[in-house]
């Protein structure tokens, strides 16, 4: 890979990514051997895919939290939808505050379960907002077709 | 490492990704293809029942747990009451033993807890004898 400054800036990006604990590096570094020439903007679109998917569980994960009854089969099924795909992207802190979620929620403690589900929300809405920049410097640091 | 003859005749072998989530799908996918597998996706268990009604087979089935319409568990059995012998592996987030044995008593071979990496797919692969 070439060692343009935005090369540098990428590395020093995905750095403080893994340092900060947004990203599990093993998985990164597994996901990255998966990336070839057929498709080398694999984990571009897998992170763009992860961002607005999640953003969609969360968002049913609200919906269902607040309504009158709870909607527990909702409930379950998106809090399990984004245990593994945060998982399977190395989103550490995500994954992380989905468990926590999951137990509270298991526990029957509805007002925690909300107070959990903010928690969950500003780590999304941190996450997304550095990734977003990432993936905009991933494509800007492609080569050119022409 | 896997090898693209998965039997004496010489043919790729075929999976079924059987998983809702794209991320999911796109990563598993991407696994199995650069392991020499032929891929194919379904993004539900009635999915992966229909594509079987219509004659489709697959050597290996990677079947989550929860999806919608019909789920994992819900998908082994029925394909199990049809006839189908594929290795189907369950693969799913659940890590409590008495759900795990619930998805497992429907019919699986065997059961991996996501996210799936190539070591762990070879090691199934292993088990059916269709790599060295």
């Amino acid at each position: 890979m070439a060692n343009t400054p935005l090369h540098q800036q990428l590395s020093i990006m995905k750095q403080s990514f893994f340092d900060e604990g947004l990203l599990d590096h093993e998985q990164v570094s597994y996901l990255e051997t998966l990336e070839n020439e057929d498709d080398p903007d694999f984990i571009e679109n897998l992170f763009t895919m992860f961002l607005r998917d999640s953003s969609r569980y969360i968002d049913s994960i609200e919906k269902a939290l607040e309504a009158t009854p709870v909607d527990y089969s909702v409930m379950e099924r998106m809090l399990y939808q984004l245990k593994g795909s945060s998982a399977s992207i190395g989103a550490s802190k995500i994954n992380g505050e989905t468990n926590t979620l999951r137990k509270v929620f298991h526990d029957g403690d509805i007002e925690s379960a909300k107070a959990s589900l903010q928690k969950l929300k500003e780590e999304h809405a941190n996450f997304k907002e550095k990734l977003v920049i990432y993936v905009r410097m991933l494509k800007e640091a492609k080569p050119s077709e022409y | 490492m896997a090898t693209s003859n998965g039997s004496s005749t010489g043919t790729k072998i075929t999976a079924l990704v059987v998983d809702d989530d794209r991320v999911i799908n796109a990563i598993h996918c991407k696994l199995l293809n650069k392991l020499g597998i032929e891929n194919h996706v379904a993004t539900n268990g009635k999915e992966a029942v229909d594509l079987h009604c219509s004659g489709k087979k697959f050597d290996l089935i990677l079947m989550d747990r929860d999806m919608p319409i019909m789920n994992g568990i819900e998908a082994t059995r029925e394909l199990r009451a049809m006839g189908v012998r594929s290795i189907i592996v369950g693969v799913s987030t659940r890590s409590i033993k008495q759900e795990i044995q619930e998805f497992m008593d429907s019919g699986l071979d065997d059961y991996q807890e996501k996210p799936l990496t190539s070591s762990k797919v070879i090691s199934i692969l292993r088990k059916i004898d269709f790599v060295d």
